[in-house]
């Protein structure tokens, strides 16, 4: 003799039900399965029970207790800050500096955009004369390398793929714990009532 | 370092958690003050629920308060102030728990308690609104039994359902303070009710 399968209602939509939130699927099967019903109630009333039983209170003297072995901590955010006079011309100066860059940057951009023919004119030329520059440094930074003692070596190990991925992997390996390294030196100590 | 003056005691009521704790932080008493009336409550009927020994339980919670409110500046506020404390006092009791051994259950009130007043205080009540004393009897005899059976789950269980179906706290937050994954939760959660209920059964034959 073959039994239909019944698929009973899960733990989730047991709870689904607690809360007053059945779906369909959960009513449906509600209305025609005994045990899950019975279940439901079970779980209600227990549910009922628990929400009733009482809150328990410390002692009156609890928070005094508290209290006295709490150490309050200074309130450095809100004292108002003494600036010593070396720190005040200090700061003046550093305004005095931001205001006259950003006039001298605003005045040029307000410049050429009035003058847009002749700042073209004069930073072209600028700008081919750094490029030309930069590979001129990198020319010679390259020819400097190659003369090293230590390159042929360097050039040999990575001559073929088969010799540079061990140096690669090797490298990439070293990266991280070097990173690893720096991030633990960077973490906060934690205190024991921190999460 | 003496305490700053900040708002008035009356004035935190409307703040919320986060608020007070910024006060704490910036070092009024006040607020530090707000926090233990907001929490002294929920957290020893925790530890108390847990440990089932009131000067344990007040020593415990006592701890747990000291330790969070001299921690204060390193709160996170995207985490609920309450799953803070809440974790650190459920991991104080469960510590005692494996520390002791301790799985005791008075139903008859507090071993510590001297007086008849003090008897009365301290024993284990459901509700308040039985309408008869026969009514109240058989309720205070029921919760005793729930509170029973309370004490013979795993800690864990213990803390899950304590967590969820006595003070009404979401799965989620559970989780967070517990530091166990949802799943894990919503079984103890689930097992525990299973052995509440095969045990409350038992209570009855």
């Amino acid at each position: 003799m073959n039994h239909p399968i019944v698929n009973h209602l899960t733990q989730d939509e047991l709870d689904a039900l607690l809360v007053g939130a059945g779906s369909s699927r959960t009513m449906s099967h509600l209305a025609t399965c005994p045990s899950c019903v019975a279940l439901r109630e079970l779980d209600a009333r227990l549910v009922a029970s628990l929400r009733g039983l009482p809150t328990w209170e410390p002692a009156a003297d609890f928070p005094d207790r508290v209290m006295a072995r709490v150490q309050i901590r200074p309130i450095l955010a809100e004292r108002p800050r003494h600036f010593s006079a070396r720190e005040r011309s200090a700061r003046r100066r550093a305004v005095v500096a931001s205001v006259a860059t950003g006039g001298a940057l605003a005045a040029g951009l307000a410049w050429a955009v009035a003058h847009p023919a002749a700042a073209l004119g004069w930073s072209a030329p600028t700008l081919a004369d750094a490029g030309q520059s930069l590979w001129i440094t990198l020319q010679a930074i390259a020819a400097n390398t190659a003369e090293q003692p230590w390159f042929d070596g360097v050039r040999d190990a990575l001559a073929t793929p088969t010799r540079a991925f061990p140096v690669l992997v090797g490298a990439l390996g070293a990266y991280a714990l070097a990173l690893v390294g720096l991030r633990r030196l960077l973490t906060e100590p934690a205190t024991d009532a921190a999460w | 370092m003496a305490p700053v003056s900040g708002l008035s005691p009356a004035a935190y009521l409307a703040l919320s958690d986060q608020d007070v704790v910024h006060h704490a932080v910036q070092g009024r008493e006040a607020a530090y003050r707000e926090l233990i009336r907001r929490y002294q409550r929920p957290v020893f009927s925790l530890v108390y629920r847990m440990v089932r020994d009131r000067e344990l339980a007040e020593d415990l919670a006592q701890e747990t308060f000291i330790k969070v409110l001299n921690a204060i500046d390193s709160y996170r506020p995207e985490y609920k102030f309450s799953s803070w404390i809440f974790k650190i006092a459920n991991n104080a009791a469960i510590d005692q728990l494996r520390r002791r051994g301790l799985n005791t259950l008075s139903l008859d009130g507090s071993p510590h308690a001297e007086s008849a007043d003090a008897i009365e205080a301290t024993t284990l009540q459901i509700s308040d609104g039985a309408e008869n004393q026969l009514d109240e009897v058989a309720s205070r005899e029921l919760g005793s039994q729930i509170e029973l059976a309370i004490n013979q789950l795993r800690p864990e269980y213990r803390s899950c359902i304590i967590l969820r179906h006595i003070d009404g706290r979401p799965y989620e937050e559970i989780a967070e303070m517990l530091d166990l994954p949802l799943g894990t939760v919503k079984t103890y959660i689930h097992r525990a009710r299973n052995e509440l209920r095969i045990l409350l059964a038992d209570s009855r034959e």
